[in-house]
């Protein structure tokens, strides 16, 4: 069972839409993640190096046609971290239900 | 960390944005039924080639080099790969006993065609290998597609 847990990083709204595009994945494009977000290529770059800093997000380069591609994916603690705070953001939503 | 400023709208702001982007990545993840069948045929190609006669390692080394190719053309055409490794215990066990599988078809079908020179073995493993990378990836687009329709809530 996930332990509730808010996390600060992943909190900020486009970092958690980042956080959520990529836990069905392996890894995205950064193109990818930035036209589903989206965002500009600052914006993005600005929060995913954010969550490298934090360890929840890794990088990959590759070359397609000459041309350099950059993959992002979720780590493990990544992963952990973002199901903990989606447990948490749950609990509190629910509270507003029982309320209501 | 708590943080007690967030507000239960908030929250499920929160979590409708986590969904709509969750859909977003299940959506990509969804590979053409082209790339499903073309690997399948692919390794099937293979499995009835070297249970036909040895054909030495040329054949096997170009077979594994389209598989890479392939698998290469598909991440580049969708710009996203998807989670293949299982995440529980259950998924785990099934990728072992599918690996067993293919491994037994393969040094089965080998041994039966050289033993008993019996002609169709070739035919019969390259079709069982192809049916069954090509269940198994129509298997995971539906997974892919179905998570995309209704989400993970």
């Amino acid at each position: 069972m996930t332990k509730a847990q808010f996390d600060a990083v992943i909190h900020a709204p486009n970092r958690l839409q980042i956080c959520a595009f990529l836990s069905p994945l392996q890894e995205a494009e950064f193109q990818v993640i930035r036209d589903e977000l989206e965002v500009s290529d600052s914006v993005l770059s600005k929060h995913l190096k954010r969550l490298e800093e934090a360890g929840y997000v890794k990088f990959r380069k590759d070359a397609v046609n000459g041309r350099q591609r950059m993959w992002a994916g979720l780590t493990k603690s990544g992963r952990k971290a973002l199901a903990g705070h989606v447990e948490q953001l749950k609990q509190l939503a629910r509270l507003v239900t029982e309320e209501s | 960390m708590t943080d007690p400023n967030i507000s239960s709208d908030e929250a499920r702001d929160a979590l409708d944005s986590v969904e709509t982007l969750q859909r977003s990545g299940f959506r990509r993840a969804v590979k053409p039924r082209w790339f499903g069948l073309g690997l399948s045929l692919l390794v099937g190609i293979g499995f009835a080639l070297y249970s036909l006669e040895d054909p030495g390692n040329l054949p096997g080394l170009l077979i594994c080099l389209g598989v890479v190719l392939f698998i290469s053309l598909g991440r580049t055409q969708t710009g996203v790969s998807g989670n293949t490794f299982p995440g529980t215990a259950r998924g785990v066990l099934a990728m072992i006993v599918l690996i067993i599988f293919l491994l037994a078809l393969f040094f089965g079908g080998i041994y039966v065609r050289r033993a008993y020179e019996l002609a169709w073995v070739p035919v019969v493993t390259g079709l069982v290998a192809s049916l069954t990378l090509f269940l198994i990836s129509e298997g995971e687009r539906r997974y892919y597609l179905t998570r995309a329709a209704n989400g993970t809530r």
